[in-house]
Formats: structure tokens, sequence, C-alpha cells
């Protein structure tokens, strides 16, 4: 099985080098990481280290770079006409599910890991502070990191199940476009709908909690979400479907 | 069962109200070059998918290399290779890249990859191309490197889908002769779906016949010809006399005689020596300068099957 996620994700990274200047590509990721991890350090100054929340704020530039990426996966293949070819191969189900989220999160989740190192040179060069080193907090670092990892796999997930029932890439993007709003308005709604006691209750509980054990709480759920959305995935592929789609 | 690289038992599939496959019962026997036969939309590439466990069969049943599809398609696909409907190649990778990837799909080692990679290009005269990205490449050589890339890892038995579209005419008699060797030498059955019926009649051992997916005939194109069509003999020459036409038409194997400028075309009952036929236009005064025996190529038996299913 590892051989053969390995053999999907050596093509996958083949074909992303490949298209390196064009959207998805490296230099999206180049792009990206010059944004958060050079551009916006300068401007933030020393703050951009001492003020972790900065850097957990700019973690959605990642979020986008992949969502074209994933878009791809599935339904890219299907567009190019080589999606048959590759299903009547050996290759089992889940290798080929996992290898396409693998690269994906892979290229979000370096490009956030890029920026966080980036950002640091960057501030410590443009900004140096007589006290020495400017670094994140580590229980920090593992926050940004953690929560943008649970993110990230978050989108890859669904754009992979959104991938796999698309036509075209560009159907494929637009309905994971769509999905990503729906998922960022959907705590507002909520919050809307329920009765005005309850929510001020609930915003003045999170108000009273430490960011960071709110964060985990955040990242708990979104793994939560991440693995069910993955076996749905999962069970969704299905090469019949797949090729009368 | 054993002797035979597929069988099929009334196998169905619909789409909706289509019966795209309808009651197929085939055996293929192993080693050879099987030709599967049909009008556009026929149920060819449906079957294929089947055989590949990449559909199921509404009813019926098939068995491929022993394994069935239904239940062990992983199997059968780790047995086989395929060139479908489309080429399938990744036009954003090297000719070398997308063998390589089916190499590592197919678990062959490093080594053989790079060997069997220098081998399959070289014959196929894709070599000095191989570092070209394939979405730069024509029709042809795309076709060319897809079947590369079905033969890569050694399969037992290869399904390909019209594998000389696209191709020139030398491009096409190397393929030929690479499918002859394969199936001749290296006992690897292939199964061939072509419109090219003078391609299905050179290669094929064997053939099927299908039409809005129901088996029409199935047999070698010797077979199937003689089944299909009485043997005809054509006399070419001078003094074709009413008194000699009629005699031939007395003559017990004779079905019919036609007469076209200087043209004597005989139906026979069944295939029998031409010399007596020669012996009684002579003795009636005709002179014979060319003598044809006549037979119905396999596109005139499918043109006919085809025709009578309609």
């Amino acid at each position: 099985m590892i051989t053969d996620i390995l053999a999907v994700f050596w093509k996958e990274w083949k074909e992303l080098y490949q298209q390196r200047t064009s959207r998805g590509g490296l230099m999206t990721w180049l792009i990206m990481v010059a944004l958060v991890g050079v551009f916006i350090p300068l401007q933030s100054g020393a703050a951009w280290v001492n003020t972790p929340v900065l850097a957990l704020v700019w973690i959605w530039p990642p979020l986008l770079g992949v969502v074209w990426i994933v878009a791809d996966s599935f339904a890219g293949e299907r567009e190019r006409h080589t999606l048959e070819t590759l299903l009547a191969s050996r290759l089992p189900d889940q290798a080929i599910l996992l290898a396409k989220l693998l690269i994906a999160v892979l290229y979000g989740w370096s490009m956030e890991v890029a920026a966080l190192i980036a950002g640091t040179i960057t501030v410590n060069l443009a900004h140096p502070a007589p006290t020495g080193l400017l670094i994140y907090p580590l229980g920090w670092l593992a926050t940004i990191l953690a929560v943008s990892l649970a993110a990230i796999v978050f989108i890859c997930s669904i754009g992979a199940l959104v991938s796999l029932r698309s036509a075209t890439v560009r159907s494929a993007y637009q309905k994971l476009s769509l999905t990503m709003l729906a998922v960022i308005l959907l705590p507002n709604l909520a919050l809307g709908m329920v009765s005005p006691g309850w929510r001020q209750a609930l915003l003045g509980r999170v108000a009273t909690t430490p960011v960071e054990t709110t964060l985990w709480v955040v990242i708990a759920v979104l793994v939560v979400l991440d693995v069910g959305i993955i076996l749905l995935a999962n069970q969704r592929f299905q090469r019949s479907r797949l090729i009368l789609d | 069962m054993n002797d035979h690289a597929i069988v099929t038992d009334a196998m169905t599939r619909d789409f909706k109200s289509v019966r795209a496959v309808n009651e197929l019962t085939i055996e293929v026997p192993r080693g050879i070059l099987f030709g599967f036969l049909g009008p556009n939309g026929s149920g060819k590439t449906t079957t294929i998918r089947l055989l590949l466990g990449l559909l199921e069969p509404n009813q019926g049943r098939a068995e491929v290399l022993g394994f069935n599809p239904k239940t062990q398609a992983d199997q059968i696909r780790a047995h086989c290779g395929a060139l479908l409907e489309h080429t399938g190649l990744y036009e954003r990778l090297t000719a070398e890249d997308n063998l390589d990837f089916y190499g590592r799909i197919w678990h062959v080692s490093a080594a053989e990859r790079q060997a069997r990679t220098l081998e399959l290009l070289k014959s196929l005269g894709l070599w000095d191309r191989r570092k070209d990205l394939v979405g730069s490449w024509s029709r042809g050589m795309k076709q060319k490197l897809a079947v590369a890339r079905a033969l890569f890892h050694r399969p037992e038995l290869i399904f390909l889908d019209e594998p000389t579209s696209g191709l020139d005419p030398v491009a096409a008699s190397a393929l030929h002769e690479t499918l002859i060797d394969l199936a001749a030498r290296q006992g690897v059955t292939v199964f061939l779906t072509t419109h090219n019926l003078a391609e299905a009649e050179k290669l094929c051992g064997q053939v099927a016949v299908i039409h809005q997916g129901k088996l029409l005939a199935q047999g070698s194109p010797t077979e199937l010809r003689a089944k299909m069509s009485s043997p005809r003999v054509e006399f070419v020459g001078r003094g074709f006399t009413p008194a000699a036409i009629e005699a031939l038409r007395g003559y017990p194997k004779v079905t019919d005689v036609a007469q076209s400028d200087g043209h004597l075309i005989v139906d026979l009952k069944e295939p029998s020596e031409t010399a007596p036929l020669v012996t009684l236009l002579v003795s009636k005064g005709a002179e014979i300068e060319e003598v044809r025996k006549d037979q119905a190529s396999l596109e005139d038996v499918f043109l006919k099957l085809v025709e009578e299913e309609k």
C-alpha cells in the first residue's frame, strides 16, 4: 500500500513541478510564501513573532492555495481522460485517494511551514532585536502548525469529495469555493439562530477561555471532521461510479 | 476453463433503458490475438470495462484469467494491461515519466523500468523524444506510447481498444509485428477491438462480431468466411457464349453464373476444384486467360452479419 501511495505521489509531484507557472503550481506556492513569509512580516515588524495571533490570522493563504490542487485531483484526471486508465491499473482505491490527499496537504502545509520560517528570518533581518533572536513562543508555534494542518486536511478532504463527483476542474473549483464560503458563514448563521441568552453565554465562555485552549478545541473538532470526511470520500470512491460520472 | 483467458456466460449490462451488453457468451483461448469487432456503440468498450471489473454486469457471469471480475477485480487488473478508448497519458509529463509511473504502479524495479523504457521506446521509434512533454506530441506518437505503457509490465492479458487508430502504416505494421510476437512467442493473450477489419483478418486467430451488445458470430476469420459466404470463381477471358454459360449452369456444384465485361462470375455450393469448370468452358469454345478463386473478406462477413441483424 505504501509503495502504491508513493507511486501516485511521485506522479502528482512530477505534474506539479511541470506546471510550475500555472495556477496551483510551484509559482503559486512561492508567491504565497513570499506574501505570508516576507511581505507581511516586513510590515508587521517584531509583532509578527511576538504576537503570534497575527501569524495565526495569516494561515488563510495556504488554505486558498490548496483549493485548485485538490479540485484538480479527480476532476482533472477525468477532464484529461486519464482517470479510466488509472482506474484500470492495479492500484488500490485507498492508495489513489490517500496519495492525492497527501500531495494537496503537503503542498498547503509546506507553504505554511515555509512562511513561518521565512517570517522569522525576515523579522530578524529587517527588525533585529537588541535582546537577541526573535522566535515564536513554542506553544504558539505548535498551535499554529496544528491549526493550519487540521484546516488544510479539512479543505483537502472536502475538496477530494467534491472533485470525485465533478466533471471538470472548473466545476469542482466553483463547488469547492461555495462550500468554503458556506463553512465560513455557517458558525455565524448558527450563532444567529440560537436564543440571545445562549449566544451571550457562549461568547462569554469563549472570551474567558484562553485563546490557546479554544484553538485546541477547534483543532479537535477539525480532526474529527477530517476523519469523518476522509472515510466518506473513501466510501464514495467506487470505480464504476467514477467511470460513469 | 484454464485453457481460456476469458470466458463470459450470458453477461448483460444495462444503462437505464439501454442494454449495452446483451447476454454475451464468448470464450477467448489463451495466447491468441482475439478480435472483438462491432460498429460504434455496439458495446465493445462496455465489455472491456466489465471484464476489467470497472463495471458490474446486471446478469450473467465472467471469468478473466480464472478470476471473477465481480469479486476479484484487483487480481484481474494486476495481471492485465489496457489501452482504453483514450490514451490516458499524462500530457504534463515526459514520455519517460509516463512509463516510469506505470512501472512504479506495477512494482517494476528501477533497473527493469529503465531497461524496459529503453527497449519499448526504441522499438517504437520514440527514444529520441523521451524527454519531451507528451502534450507536445502528435496523436500517432501518443498512441504508440500508450501501447508501450500497456505492454510495460509484461501482462498476461492485454486489452487494446483501437490500438492502431491514428498510426501511420509503418507504425501500424510495426505494432502488428509486436502483437503477433507477443501472442506467438510470449503466450500473451491480446483482446483487440478494431474497426479495421483487414487488420483483424491479418492478426487475429479468432474474432467475435458484436452488434447492439449481442454476439452475432465467433470463430476464426476463415471459419466465419466459410460459414457466411459461398465460394466463388471468376474467369477472365473471351468466348463466354450462351451455350458455355448454360453448360456451367447445368454443372451440379454451380449455384449461379453471371457475366460482365469479359468476366464470368460463378458461385459454387461448396469449395471445389476449378479444373473441371475450366475444361467445360474450353470445350464450349471459351478462351481463358485467368482464373481467380474468390472468397468473401472478413469485411463482407461483418457487413452481412450486421445487415442480417438489422
